[in-house]
């Protein structure tokens, strides 16, 4: 077996469910999730990249799995516009659908704009940097910086918890008196 | 407040992942990435054969033992990919490669890349593909009568029954883009329903035939989930050019298409290119115009009617040709978005207006202008219902991009979603209402519940798709229903041979 299929096997086998649920909180639907993650695992494992290591493996998945659901939601408005010119079957929600294991999290991350999901899901599920969330994405680290401090600002309030105080944007309000 | 977001997060993940540890089957993923990359060493290897030159190539057929072979008069393997193996061919893996690949770049702008000679050279490769069995060339009225019902009884229903006014429509020809179109919307859409039907008819012969592909893509070594994309017809009906694509999983992502011929006369097959990432076909009268993008580059080719022959496609741009080659045009600027390449006039354009994030030049062209108008977002999120975020832009060949006239921007559909360019004005949608936008006065149009798809260059009329109808809006904005379609409607290449031979 050659090597990027062992590391590929390896990948799939050990971190499956967690690309999928990465990408679950991404798109919030299992079958797309699932699209985003498979679609993610050929583009990487096609590009010859050479891995050492199953993590840096996963390191790559998971900035292909953002950048594609940034291109699908762009992609999305046309398909929306076809889509409703023809029949068309009507996808099932799935048990784990009705029933999410983490149904709150779903909820506020579906709650935030596609870019604000895509730059906190990278910095916080990923472990990518402001500068890596950036070109993973094809943003400037300024609105990485921006998306990322109001999507944690966001999911701090609905989820009860303390924002991640390293992607708070400090703001500082000079009145005139001041001056 | 003692846990963090990032604890939060991840320990949601971690919820999610432990119930869906089992959702991918790994053996899938493996062989979908070595078809890939074998797909990869088969546009490698073949290039080494193809004689690169502005005329004819070489027709170099690859096996999956590796070998090569002429094309002509070679039988296809029955079964298995098309591509050699990986194992039979092995792909060197010497070089660590980024990713994702960056897209050609000048001056930090990511730039059209014009077609070239040599694309067409190394990506166009004609060989021999499986036979498959034409159907039967029967009389356009058992169509009519007869064919939604036997259809649907083996579950194809896609072939509505024919008004008598679709029969008219197709002695004048005029249903080619339409139908075309439509089929693309299908394809593309509902990938989990997909296409897998060509069809042809044609009122002067009295011909019709339907060809079911699904054995022949199993014998080509398709996945199981895989559609037609594309199609067009010779004049003949003899042959047809199908875009066929794989996608993946449940149908979102997709991999690589291929082009082929179907000749319905004798069954056989010819596999013009293979591993695009998207391509398109037309047919101009004499030959077929291929677009796609693959991994050699942009591909803009005119190729011989027998596939075996080509030179580069220019695209120039002439009266009419812009809504002939539409097609094509809107379906790279489509795959643009993902790729931020476009195809036009074979120059190089920034993919995007400055500041923009998103275009669609699909909304409307304009034939008897020269110029193809795109709806570009100005903005950093997608939303269709702000119409301060629509902006149109005027791209004219050879030139590039720029602001709409003022003249025609007053005209142009300041918020509609969905608009098509009719004469001199433009019909778009108020709401749920059609109407039409001409010199800033607005005429209402008596139609249902349809959506234009393109402007006619031939009769000046506009095409109009709805849930399940196909219709024609004339330049006098009289609504005239086409094809009444099923729930699946089929894809066909109805061919102009009534406009072409008739006296």
């Amino acid at each position: 077996m050659v090597r990027w299929q062992a590391v590929a096997e390896q990948l799939v086998r050990e971190r499956q469910g967690a690309l999928v649920a990465y990408a679950y909180l991404l798109t919030r639907n299992r079958g797309a999730a699932e699209d985003l993650v498979q679609d993610a695992l050929v583009r990487t494992f096609t590009r010859r990249a050479q891995f050492e290591h199953v993590h840096q493996a996963e390191g790559y998945v998971r900035k292909a799995i953002a950048s594609a659901f940034l291109d699908g939601q762009r992609a999305w408005g046309r398909r929306m516009r076809r889509e409703r010119m023809v029949a068309h079957t009507e996808a099932v929600p799935s048990h784990a659908e009705l029933v999410e294991a983490d149904a709150d999290l779903a909820a506020a991350m579906a709650s935030l704009p596609p870019r604000e999901r895509a730059c906190v899901a990278l910095r916080y599920l990923g472990d990518f940097s402001v500068a890596e969330t950036a070109e993973a994405l094809g943003l400037s680290e300024g609105a990485v910086k921006r998306y990322t401090h109001d999507a944690t600002r966001a999911l701090a309030t609905q989820l009860c918890v303390a924002p991640e105080a390293n992607d708070l944007i400090q703001i500082t309000v000079t009145t005139e008196a001041q001056r | 407040m003692n846990e963090s977001l990032s604890e939060r997060m991840r320990r949601g993940e971690q919820e999610f992942a432990s119930t869906w540890g089992d959702s991918i089957k790994v053996g899938t993923t493996v062989s979908r990435v070595q078809r890939r990359r074998a797909m990869r060493a088969v546009t490698a290897t073949a290039a080494a054969f193809a004689i690169v030159g502005t005329g004819a190539v070489g027709a170099v057929a690859l096996w999956p033992s590796g070998g090569t072979s002429p094309a002509d008069g070679v039988a296809a393997p029955a079964s298995g990919s098309p591509a050699p193996s990986e194992s039979a061919s092995p792909a060197p893996d010497p070089v660590a490669e980024s990713y994702p690949s960056s897209p050609e770049m000048v001056d930090g702008v990511p730039v059209l890349v014009p077609a070239s000679q040599e694309v067409a050279d190394n990506t166009l490769q004609p060989h021999s593909g499986p036979a498959f069995v034409p159907g039967e060339r029967r009389a356009l009225d058992q169509v009519v009568s007869q064919e939604a019902v036997a259809s649907c009884a083996d579950e194809w229903c896609g072939m509505a029954a024919l008004p008598a006014v679709t029969s008219d429509v197709l002695k004048s020809g005029k249903l080619t883009a339409a139908v075309d179109e439509m089929g693309i919307l299908n394809g593309g859409v509902n990938p989990l329903d997909t296409l897998r039907y060509v069809a042809v008819a044609g009122p002067e012969v009295g011909a019709y035939m339907a060809v079911d592909l699904s054995a022949w893509a199993r014998d080509a070594g398709l996945d199981e989930s895989w559609g037609v994309e594309d199609l067009a017809a010779d004049d003949g009906g003899h042959t047809v050019a199908a875009v066929l694509q794989e996608y993946i999983y449940h149908g979102e992502g997709v991999d690589p298409s291929m082009v082929v011929l179907f000749d319905l006369d004798s069954g056989t097959s010819t596999v013009l290119a293979q591993g695009l990432d998207f391509a398109s076909v037309e047919w101009d009268g004499t030959h077929w115009r291929v677009f796609g993008y693959g991994p050699e580059g942009t591909l803009g080719a005119r190729v011989a009617s027998d596939g075996q022959s080509w030179t580069v496609d220019d695209m120039q741009v002439a009266r009419g040709w812009w809504l002939k080659e539409e097609g094509g045009l809107a379906q790279l600027a489509g795959q643009a978005w993902a790729n931020r390449r476009l195809v036009v006039d074979g120059q190089a354009y920034p993919a995007q207006p400055d500041g923009t994030t998103y275009c669609d030049p699909a909304y409307e062209a304009s034939a008897s202008d020269g110029y193809v108008r795109m709806s570009c977002q100005v903005s950093d999120s997608i939303s269709f219902d702000d119409p301060s975020l629509m902006h149109y832009f005027q791209l004219t060949a050879g030139e590039g991009w720029a602001p709409l006239d003022p003249a025609l921007e007053s005209q142009a559909p300041p918020a509609s979603t969905s608009s098509g360019a009719l004469g001199d004005g433009y019909v778009l949608w108020r709401g749920s209402a059609p109407v039409f936008l001409e010199n800033g006065s607005e005429t209402a149009i008596e139609a249902p519940n349809v959506e234009p798809l393109r402007g006619d260059f031939a009769d000046g009329g506009l095409w109009m798709l709805g849930y399940n109808e196909l219709g024609w809006l004339s330049p006098d904005l009289e609504y005239r229903q086409m094809m009444e379609l099923g729930g699946n409607s089929v894809m066909a290449a109805v061919y102009p041979y009534g406009e072409r031979t008739a006296s």
